[in-house]
């Protein structure tokens, strides 16, 4: 198979280098000077991909800068089985859902994602983790584009995709990829040998180095880890004060704030405090700048608790609206990620005058965020404050170092301010309102309040909280005075001055205004909480980190393939034979085709291939085959495996005389996993075939009735002179076809029967006092069979050389000939003899000597090395070797 | 940020006669289980376990072998790469435990020459059978330098400590990490930014 990944590279590069993608890099600007653009391309081919035609653009993402994210999503179905994915950017939320059950190549999949976003890389999804496990994704959900606005230069991707689609315009779709596509196919002919060349053997080397890996483990355990937070986390409480007041743009001049800010015996642990409209100048409004930031500050600094220390953690301030956070100073140190943001929803619902300004911070595993707004003025505008409000939401951005957070992020959040909700004077005028008041019957007064409507109709502030209000309302005093608006407009008394919270874990203490304090038409409110964060015990955490590992550790060992291997008849077997095929008998020439099933009993595909025992050439021995020798199975499915037994000229010799033996052992390795061992068993019957000159001029009696130990001895022996001048299975042989066949036309070029020639070597092995069975062809067949099963050929190996070389003389061939061991003379004069009389009768058989000398050239000079292919030019001088003793007048003497 | 959850990789073998408890051995330290019907292991199987050493997370792939006599020399070829190997007998079983010269010679044969050895007796559960005392193991292990320990996979004796030790006789080995950025980030690491906190993983 072709390299897909590379391809991929490829298209990508070629679509980067596409004029357009410059184009966009300077329509980058448009959005900040200082990001830069990316786009995620989502390749999705066929599988397998077999050419880049299989490609195509599937999705186009815009990314501004590094605001390119992937998280687990552990809210979204995220269990033991599958978990999704969630990958933002800042253009499009979310983007892609992907649900992927859990497994090697989801783990792949999101490791290819986390790189991408940490090096901010153009990113692929590429079907290659689809590959054979395409059950794996569930759902790929993905974001519409079309909305995204002055990214003009991504047309040109998605027109390339919607023509590479399938289905698509395919003129215009070869105009993206054709660029690259050539070059592909080339590498791809090119490609396929050298690959299946590789795959042998390579697998075992790198499991014994310990490759095989999950990758993504981490992302794993941390998704574990995140889900059983509460597991290893105590809480923590601490004294959070909140506090805010609308000071009407008034200096503070020499106020004393301790009764607003340490009216409580305990010190606390946090401050927020919360200003609004610090400075009403139109400086402040144009320039941002206030000598009131200071003198604020400088008496609030004077009012914090005198029983600790406090440290500033942050100052923001966005024209009239400051927010101070102070914490002890020795709770500093371990505030993390601490940052500031504001949003400015006034004038054309940008300018400062309204909005809100946040602080937000990491205190041990909880993530807090105080937010100080103004929100629209004015009875009326009860809708206006609920949309400044969604506006500060959705705008108020905290750029950490690892991403976004959006307010709502937070674990803990305490909102307060100049929310500016009245008394709904549809429902109560100033009158009875001031008069319920003067009554301190609050809570009917509070019955008709802006907020408190608006919050029960879910138009603001859903799922915040805001504890009982005991105080008088807190607007509109006049200044100096404690007395209600006395101007014209005689405005009703509200509520304008609020402190909310949202979060598991906070508990208020109390909730109150400060009456005293004469400086605004507000009066100050705060309100003090304990808020409880989580603290990550050391030993809890160690016991549920330790069993996310033993989770992961264990998931993985599931992982790994598993298969059984289910041998016919095998399950009778004692189980330390499990796994063995015994093929019983073998003989010379007989096949015999066994078949076990290899079933995958895991959860992932298995890639399963007979491989090689270390030092071995070869996956199995010479007479026995494999077919398949590699499969793919996928889990709960099964393959069958055929092995061959053969036993051939090649094999038969070593096993005679015990070199070998029917006996073998398989490694059937499964890619990243085990290696199953198959023995193959069996017990091969001797025959003569095989048997060497030698032994057989010595052997009186049939080969069956010999033991083994004898015939070894015998093939030892290496006597130069035997019992006989020739095998008597060669003279049986001869003796039958002389006397059955001389004058048979087309001797020795037809084929014999499979069957008959079976029952010509059981007759040579028992020699009976019947006739030898078969047709003469048979017959024929077998003889040239045992001439070219002598391991040690009739010409012996070592003077093959000089056979070929001597060839075109007789007398030179002849010169050889007295080279040979005694038996091997005398069988290759009697069947020179024997064909010198074969041809006498030529006139009837129609026999040839050149035809004659090529057959026996090739038995009676057979090669040593089995697999030798066959050579014209060796095979003529053969046949010129023989054809010199058929034909020439002086044949019979000096023999 | 996709970091390793391991600091190390050690392939550990385990070789030995047949039916000493190989596999049993394996199983209780992968899988904390116990299976007393005897399957041999017709092959070669491996499981991986992570552990925690010197605040270094560990992971070790142990390679369980077929101890079959008929297989040995297909297995002694997966000794190379071995980190560690653990020699296991059968203290119910003398023929077993005069098999571990023989198992050490295989070693010296195949593995590699730093590996680490160790000797484990096995069914110390098994009192009364017991025909290898305590003191052969000993002796032998002394002889050749090698860590003994007995071990009962059954009652989960000494099974934790026995791979416990052997990949701290590794890790020594090792020596010093060179390159610190080699080093993943782990968890919980004090100097760490951000800790994990909910959902964030880049």
């Amino acid at each position: 198979m072709p390299n897909s990944s590379s391809w991929i590279g490829e298209v990508l590069k070629a679509l980067l280098e596409h004029p357009n993608w410059k184009e966009g890099e300077e329509h980058g600007g448009q959005v900040s000077p200082e990001t830069r653009e990316f786009v995620i391309l989502v390749m999705d081919g066929r599988v397998p991909i077999l050419s880049p035609e299989n490609l195509h653009v599937a999705h186009l993402i815009p990314v501004v800068g590094n605001l390119f994210n992937c998280d687990i999503d552990t809210e979204n179905g995220t269990d033991d089985t599958e978990f999704c994915v969630k990958i933002t950017t800042n253009i499009t939320e979310p983007v892609i859902y992907v649900k992927l059950a859990r497994g090697h190549r989801s783990q792949n999949f999101i490791d290819e994602v986390f790189r991408a976003a940490q090096n901010k890389q153009i990113f692929y999804i590429l079907s290659k983790f689809c590959f054979g496990l395409s059950k794996d994704f569930q759902g790929v959900k993905f974001a519409s584009t079309a909305e995204v606005q002055g990214l003009s230069w991504l047309r040109f991707y998605e027109d390339l995709k919607r023509h590479s689609s399938p289905g698509g315009d395919e003129q215009d779709s070869e105009r993206g990829i054709d660029s690259v596509s050539e070059d592909f196919k080339n590498s791809d002919t090119d490609g396929e040998g050298d690959e299946d060349y590789e795959v042998v053997g390579v697998e075992r080397e790198s499991m014994a180095k310990g490759m095989t890996t999950l990758k993504g483990r981490d992302t794993i355990i941390k998704c574990v880890l995140d889900s059983k937070q509460e597991q290893f986390t105590d809480l923590a409480g601490y004294k959070v004060l909140i506090a805010t007041w609308n000071v009407n743009g008034q200096s503070p001049g020499s106020i004393c704030l301790s009764e607003w800010l340490a009216r409580t015996p305990e010190p606390p642990d946090f401050y927020a405090i919360g200003f609004q409209e610090l400075d009403l100048s139109k400086e402040a409004f144009l320039f941002n700048e206030t000598p009131k930031e200071a003198e604020w500050l400088t008496r609030v600094k004077e009012g914090l608790h005198k029983g600790a220390h406090y440290k500033k953690v942050k100052l923001v301030r966005l024209v009239g609206m400051m927010l101070i956070v102070y914490a002890k100073e020795n709770l500093i140190k371990s505030l993390k990620q601490v940052h500031m943001e504001y949003v400015g929803t006034g004038i054309l619902g940008k300018m400062g005058n309204k909005g809100g300004v946040a602080v937000r911070f990491e205190l041990e595993e909880t993530s807090i965020c105080f937010v100080n707004c103004h929100l629209a003025a004015h009875v009326e505008e009860y809708q206006r404050r609920n949309q400044d409000f969604q506006q500060i939401s959705t705008r108020l951005t905290f750029f950490l170092q690892h991403g976004i957070k959006y307010i709502k992020d937070h674990d803990l959040i305490f909102w307060f301010g100049d929310m500016n909700y009245r008394i709904n004077p549809q429902f109560m005028d100033a009158i009875e309102a001031k008069k319920l008041i003067q009554q301190e019957k609050y809570q009917k007064v509070l019955d008709k309040d802006q907020l408190k409507d608006q919050m029960r109709e879910g138009n603001v502030f859903v799922n915040f909280k805001e504890g009982p209000i005991n105080f008088k309302p807190t607007y509109k005093y006049d200044p100096g005075t404690d007395n209600w608006d006395s101007s014209e407009k005689n405005r009703s008394p509200a509520w304008c001055d609020r402190i909310l919270w949202k979060g598991d874990g906070i508990e208020q203490i109390d909730y109150t205004s400060l009456n005293a304090y004469t400086l605004s038409d507000h009066k100050p409110v705060s309100s003090l909480y304990t808020a409880n964060v989580k603290v990550i015990n050391p030993t809890k955490y160690r016991r549920v980190y330790e069993e996310a590992l033993k989770k992961m550790d264990k998931l993985e060992n599931e992982f790994l393939p598993q298969v059984t291997v289910d041998i016919p008849g095998g399950n009778l077997a004692p189980h330390s034979n499990r796994n063995e095929i015994h093929f019983g008998k073998i003989r010379f020439m007989e096949p015999i085709k066994k078949t076990f099933t290899v079933a995958n009993t895991g959860q992932v595909p298995v890639r399963l291939e007979f491989i090689r025992k270390l030092d071995d050439l070869y996956v199995c021995k010479d007479w026995l085959r494999i077919e398949p020798l590699a499969a793919f199975i996928q889990p709960g499915e099964t393959c069958e495996i055929e092995l061959q037994v053969l036993v051939d000229k090649k094999s038969a010799g070593n096993l005679n005389i015990g070199k070998d033996t029917m006996y073998d052992i398989l490694v059937l390795h499964l890619e990243s996993g085990k290696d199953i061992f198959v023995t193959v068993i069996g017990e091969y019957e001797r025959s003569v075939f095989g048997c060497s000159i030698s032994a057989l001029v010595n052997m009186i009696d049939p080969i069956t009735s010999i033991s083994p130990g004898k015939l070894i001895e015998l093939e030892k022996g290496q006597m130069p002179m035997g019992v006989y001048d020739i095998p008597k299975e060669l003279w049986f042989l001869v003796d039958r076809i002389w006397r059955m066949g001389m004058q048979k036309e087309s001797l020795f070029t037809q084929v014999g029967l499979t069957e008959e020639i079976l029952q010509i070597r059981d007759w040579l092995n028992v020699i009976p006092n019947t006739p030898i069975p078969g047709s003469v062809d048979s017959i024929a067949e077998a003889l040239f069979l045992l001439l070219e099963s002598f391991p040690e050929p009739v010409i012996p190996f070592n003077l093959h050389l000089k056979c070929l070389d001597a060839a075109s003389s007789y007398t030179s061939c002849k010169q050889i000939l007295k080279l040979l061991p005694a038996a091997h003379r005398n069988v290759f004069v009697y069947i020179c003899s024997f064909l010198r009389e074969l041809l006498a009768n030529s006139d009837k058989n129609g026999l040839e000597p050149k035809l004659l000398a090529l057959l026996f050239g090739r038995v009676m000079l057979h090669e040593q090395n089995w697999n030798t292919k066959p050579n014209q030019k060796v095979d003529k001088d053969k046949a010129t070797f023989i054809y010199q003793f058929l034909v020439n007048e002086d044949y019979g003497e000096d023999l | 940020m996709a970091k390793k959850t391991y600091d190390l990789l050690f392939k550990l073998l385990l070789i030995g006669d047949s039916g000493v408890g190989k596999t049993c051995i394996l199983f209780r330290f992968s899988d904390d289980a116990f299976n007393t019907t005897f399957i041999s292991t017709i092959g070669i199987d491996f499981k991986i376990k992570t552990i925690e050493l010197k605040g270094k997370k560990i992971k070790l792939q142990i390679w369980d072998t077929a101890g079959q006599e008929r297989f040995h020399t297909i297995t002694t070829s997966y000794y190379r790469g071995a980190m560690g190997i653990m020699l296991v007998y059968d203290i119910t079983n003398v023929k077993s435990f005069e098999n571990i010269a023989k198992w050490l010679r295989n070693i010296d044969e195949h593995a590699n020459e730093d590996v680490e050895k160790m000797i484990l007796g096995n069914k110390c559960d098994m009192e009364d059978s017991r025909v290898v005392p305590r003191e052969r193991g000993d002796a032998i292990a002394r002889e050749h330098g090698i860590k003994f320990m007995e071990t009962s996979a059954k009652n989960n004796v000494n099974i934790e400590r026995a791979f416990h030790d052997l990949a701290e006789s590794i890790l020594a080995k090792t020596g010093p990490s060179r390159d610190p950025q080699d080093l993943p980030v782990r968890f919980n690491d004090p100097n760490k930014p951000n800790p994990p906190t909910k959902t964030q993983c880049c």
